[in-house]
């Protein structure tokens, strides 16, 4: 069966690599090694740890922010917001430290995602829409959904700012039950979800009647300080858009009614919606339907993609239940999941049914995990902006070519490899992704620069200098490399092929010797071309397309 | 060092296609020498292109039903078009009865063009029972061909291409078809980063072969041993796709290369009033790379191309005018793009072998709401494009005074309109057709499919029979065949990539068994085909020219 019991002792550092290759957006050297000392519970708690808020992204133009109550250059056109907002996101990634913080940014993004070019008319709501998916990276799932609600973004996104008393506008209802809480069970009848129906789309949408965005930025979430949406209302401070009719949910709701507080003369102060959408978000979260989704949604995210009914039952129900005892924190479940014998491969009886290396690198992990692993910086952004943007620029163009157009889901549910069945991540692999994906590896070598100037460049004789335990032996370098690039065991075959063949070329060099009189000469050309060979060799691998 | 022969991607793959289908994968069956035989057998040389509505389509302003538009406006008066005008809703066939009256949206001028040369039809009502509202479900209804409690994991152009081609993808390419049996075009949205200082532009489909040079040295040599865990398959995936593109690569950038449009300019920018990001036309260029792809004689049974934006809840017309906006630009690029691909492989000779039509997960609600647009609905047209149809306006008006939940209710199931592909267009035998799941729709089927190649069963009916020898033959064919009634007829040869050799001058289309000659004179060893058309009714013969 599948275990959620704790494993014990210190991870070591394939497991350690491991945890951070799932955790984080991708572990450095010197993160495997400080963790890999660590039992799993100390390393949780060092994954929970937050990361420091970054700064927000600056025009090149005027070289401030275009965050209230700075306002964007009025020369600029839409598009370059959000250009800048995407790069900044990835930059965040870039820098961000080990810990759990941006990758669950990531997560929110493709379970909750915003379409940018349904919003970037304004060039803040994207941006407001990550702070409040960063607020809540380490926290509560139900005060996050709560909080999309009344996002403009969100409100713009699903539609839901056009949801008034008198023309229902059911888009964020109903993907609010469907894809954020409740999903979809078997229809049973017409209109009849299991978890929700039809009638419960149409009393939600009700209940969400009313809201309208504040492009003033004038309303701000008490909780996290971030600019949100508002109750449409007149000058008294009256609701006039909200509909004050009972609200009747289904059995899947235990028939549940829903009632506007305070109704006087058919209208209600804004406080009353707040309390409404409070009381409808308790009642669609105290159904373990929504503890179910989500928790499938993180196995699939940190685990594998496949559920089973073994993993149903011994993983996600257990921890459908923990979510609920912690009032939908996700971390009380990560802290479960990410010590778990199963997360670890370490089920008894042992099975294949490995989840090491068995998810295929979202574009993102395969380029920035590069990055981060690889320790590279671009220019400056402090001393050298527009450089910084255009390498940024540039890493966007990558991840597109290889089939992430972040930001720009095609779908409102998101990107297809986190939710479509049946292959789910295998729908980063296509022909001509899989190409742009190899090709990557060579980009990096041969460094991305602009008009003659160098903005990334991954050198790799250094960075095997300062970090294989000894670059002399043939055997022991390739090791090395194999361990840092590759997630699984390797047989011998397989590891024969990358020293014999890529790096000694067939017999024909002797490491050793070549080695040698690089130290004593410096003259580096043959050593740093096989390096090189053997770096992109590793990159271009089926097997490094896994983490 | 040895270094694999890897990764020769041609410029179809630069732009997005994906030669495996939308979520449903071509797994293979094992060989078989009795489905072997028929594949061998197959000779039809017919071509499907698929047009996916991504997002939900509003069938009501695509087709409008002109004897009920007084409901049909007061359901939607923000974004009805409209009856009178210069931007007025265009009378499709005013010949047609009361309840087949429809009127397309003004923008659809190409299509009714298309219409008047027979060469348009539609399909109303077009949904499956128990319509799911999710976008996701539903896509995986209709391309999995099943109905909404099924969890196939497969789809029914993957089961089709299985039965017909046994072994695919591990015994292909072979000689006899050493083409893809399916690719899905990209999308073509580019979301290309715009700033001053220049990055890359991206990889087009206008420029294959630098794109084919540019990665052809990317890749290694494989794992020998794959270990048997999840990581495993994984690896053992990413190794097909990496096989599967080796395979095809070098042979699409040849065919690519070999074949060329004709003179006809395909659209671009929407005329009138849209959003930037409806402006350019999303579907010509695919459409341009198909046409480019046939006349290279590529053998591809299935193309699929998909265009996003449909899921219109709010502005889906312009505020102050409800016939333009980014519904309008949408309907506009499919019906001239359609257009422009039929022209230019009409130019070409190649039209009849292609029957294209669009699909969409589902429709949208009748009423509109206030924010100028729709919500999730249920039944919508398709809409049928091509050389060999029978044009016309399948099924009724709905009927807006008796909707379902607000909603236009099913007329045919999807599934009627795919079995005609499946039976009548591509030549399946029934028990292709139970592989496909699709035997219980077959005598249910729409008939909009005009040139069919009729089964033995059918022909026997008919008396019609076709019979070529010698064959082989070095040079002269006798051309038997026997008719029971006079015929509109015409016998021509064309070769495996739809060229024809000639036609056969003066053949009798009399009752009565009838003999004639071809010489193949200058035309070189090879298979050819034999067409006799006869009617609606299409024979094909296969012959060998083998000249010593």
């Amino acid at each position: 069966m599948a275990s959620l019991a704790p494993i014990s002792g210190t991870l070591g550092k394939q497991r350690a690599a491991h945890l951070l290759r799932r955790a984080t957006m991708g572990p450095r050297l010197q993160d495997i090694n400080a963790f890999s000392s660590l039992t799993a519970q100390a390393a949780f708690n060092a994954l929970v740890q937050n990361d420091p808020i970054p700064a927000f992204p600056k025009d090149p133009n005027t070289g401030t922010d275009w965050i209230y109550p700075n306002v964007p250059d009025p020369t600029q056109i839409n598009d370059i917001w959000s250009d800048l907002t995407k790069c900044w996101w990835l930059s965040n990634v870039k820098n961000s430290g080990p810990n759990l913080t941006e990758r669950m940014l990531w997560f929110y993004h493709t379970h909750i995602p915003v379409i940018m070019t349904r919003i970037s008319w304004n060039p803040q709501l994207a941006i407001d829409y990550l702070r409040v998916l960063r607020h809540y990276s380490l926290g509560n799932y139900k005060d996050l959904v709560k909080a999309m609600c009344i996002d403009n973004a969100m409100l713009i996104h699903l539609d839901g700012n056009l949801n008034i008393k008198s023309v229902p506008q059911e888009n964020f209802g109903r993907e609010f039950l469907e894809l954020f809480t409740v999903g979809k069970g078997p229809e049973v009848a017409l209109g009849d979800y299991t978890n929700f129906t039809e009638q419960d789309v149409k009393s939600l949408t009700k209940v969400l009647t009313g809201w309208g965005i504040d492009t003033t930025f004038q309303t701000v979430d008490p909780v996290t300080g971030i600019p949100s949406g508002k109750v449409k209302a007149d000058n008294n401070g009256n609701a006039t858009q909200h509909d004050v009719t009972v609200k009747q949910f289904s059995q899947a709701f235990s028939s549940q009614t829903i009632q506007t507080p305070n109704v006087v003369n058919w209208s209600c102060s804004t406080a009353s919606v707040y309390t409404e959408l409070g009381a409808a978000v308790d009642m669609v979260f105290s159904s373990v339907n929504t503890a179910k989704h989500i928790v499938r949604r993180l196995y699939r995210q940190f685990v594998y993609f496949e559920i089973t009914p073994t993993i149903e039952t011994d993983i996600i129900e257990p921890l459908a239940n923990t979510l609920m005892a912690n009032n939908y924190d996700l971390m009380s479940v990560l802290e479960v999941l990410l010590q778990s014998e199963h997360f670890y491969d370490l089920d008894s009886p042992p099975t294949s049914d490995n989840s090491i290396g068995a998810i295929i690198k979202s574009p993102l992990d395969l380029t920035l995990g590069a990055i981060r692993f690889f320790e590279l910086n671009g220019p400056n952004p402090t001393t050298n902006l527009n450089q910084h943007y255009n390498l940024y620029g540039q890493l966007l163009q990558q991840m597109s070519l290889q089939g992430l157009e972040l930001f720009e889901p095609l779908d409102v549910a998101g990107y297809d490899p986190y939710f479509q069945v049946p292959s789910f991540h295998r729908y980063w692999i296509s022909a001509n992704y899989l190409a742009n994906r190899y090709k990557f590896a060579e980009l990096l070598i041969n460094g991305f620069s602009s008009g003659g100037t160098s903005l990334l460049k991954l050198e790799v004789l250094p960075f095997v200098e300062a970090n294989a335990m000894q670059a002399s032996d043939p055997a022991v370098l390739v090791q090395d490399l194999v361990e840092w690039l590759i997630p699984i065991a390797i047989d011998q075959a397989r590891f024969d092929y990358f020293k014999d063949e890529i790096l000694l070329n067939n017999g024909a060099i002797d490491w050793t010797t070549e080695w040698a009189n690089y130290q004593s000469t410096s003259n580096n050309t043959l050593v740093k071309a096989q390096l090189e060979l053997l770096v992109k060799s590793l990159m271009q691998s089926p097997e490094y397309q896994l983490f | 060092m040895k270094r694999r022969d890897f990764m020769k991607l041609s410029s179809l793959v630069s732009s997005g296609m994906l030669m495996k289908f939308n979520g449903v994968p071509l797994y293979a069956f094992e060989g078989d020498s009795l489905l072997h035989k028929i594949a061998k057998n197959s000779l039809n040389d017919k071509v499907l292109v698929l047009i996916e509505m991504h997002g939900g389509n509003d069938g009501l302003n695509t087709v409008i039903p002109i004897n009920q538009y007084g409901q049909y406006y007061n359901h939607r008066a923000n974004i009805a078009i409209p009856e009178n005008g210069l931007r007025k809703f265009i009378t499709l066939d005013s010949t047609l009865p009361d309840n087949r009256q429809v009127g397309l949206h003004p923008d659809m001028t190409a299509a009714k063009a298309m219409y008047d040369q027979g060469n348009f039809a539609v399909i109303q009502n077009v949904s499956y029972e128990n319509m799911n509202g999710s976008h996701f479900r539903s896509r995986d209804v209709w391309m999995m061909g099943g109905g909404y409690n099924d969890y196939f994991n497969s789809g029914w152009m993957g089961r089709y291409l299985d039965y017909t081609y046994p072994g695919y993808p591990d015994n292909y390419p072979s000689p006899q078809i050493p083409d893809p049996l399916a690719i899905e075009m990209g999308t073509a949205v580019s979301l290309a980063f715009h700033r001053e200082q220049g990055i890359p532009a991206g990889l087009s489909i206008q420029d294959p072969v630098a794109f084919y040079n540019l990665i052809n040295s990317v890749g290694i040599d494989p794992p020998l041993n794959i270990p048997d865990t999840h990581a495993g398959d994984e690896i053992e995936y990413i190794m097909q796709i990496e096989k599967q593109a080796n395979s095809y690569a070098e042979r699409l950038k040849d065919v690519y290369e070999a074949g060329a449009n004709s003179n006809v300019v395909y659209p671009d920018l929407y005329p009138y009033i849209a959003p930037a990001s409806s402006k350019h036309n999303p579907l010509a260029p695919q459409l341009q790379v198909i046409s480019r792809l046939l006349s290279g004689g590529i053998g591809t049974k299935i193309f699929i191309c998909r265009i996003g934006g449909f899921d219109s809840h709010a502005n889906q017309v312009v505020n102050n005018n409800p016939t333009m906006g980014s519904h309008a630009a949408l309907l506009y690029h499919i019906s001239s793009a359609m257009k422009a691909f039929y022209d230019d492989l009409q130019n070409m000779g190649l039209a009849d072998r292609v029957l294209s039509m669009t699909f969409s997960e589902f429709g949208r609600r009748v009423a509109s709401n206030a924010s100028y647009g729709t919500d999730h609905g249920n039944a919508a047209p398709m809409l049928v494009f091509g050389t060999c149809i029978n044009p016309g306006v399948y099924g009724v008006n709905p009927d807006i005074a008796n909707l379902q939940y607000g909603n236009i209710p099913m007329e045919f199931d999807y599934r009627q309109v795919f079995t005609s592909v499946v039976k009548d267009w591509f030549n399946a035998p029934d028990q292709a057709l139970q592989e496909v799941h699709f035997e219980q729709f077959v005598d249910s089927r729409i008939d909009y499919v005009r040139c069919k190649e009729l089964s033995t069963t059918e022909l026997f009916q008919q008396n019609l029979s076709l019979n070529c020898y010698p064959n082989p033959t070095n040079q002269e064919l006798f051309i038997d065949y026997t008719l029971k009634q006079e015929v509109d007829l015409k016998i021509e040869l064309f070769d495996l990539m739809g060229r024809s050799l000639g036609a056969i001058e003066d053949a009798p289309n009399t009752p009565g068994s009838h003999s004639v000659m071809f010489n193949f004179g200058q035309v070189i060893s090879g298979t050819y085909l034999v067409r006799m058309y006869a009617n609606d009714a299409v024979l094909t013969r296969k012959v060998i020219l083998s000249k010593s």
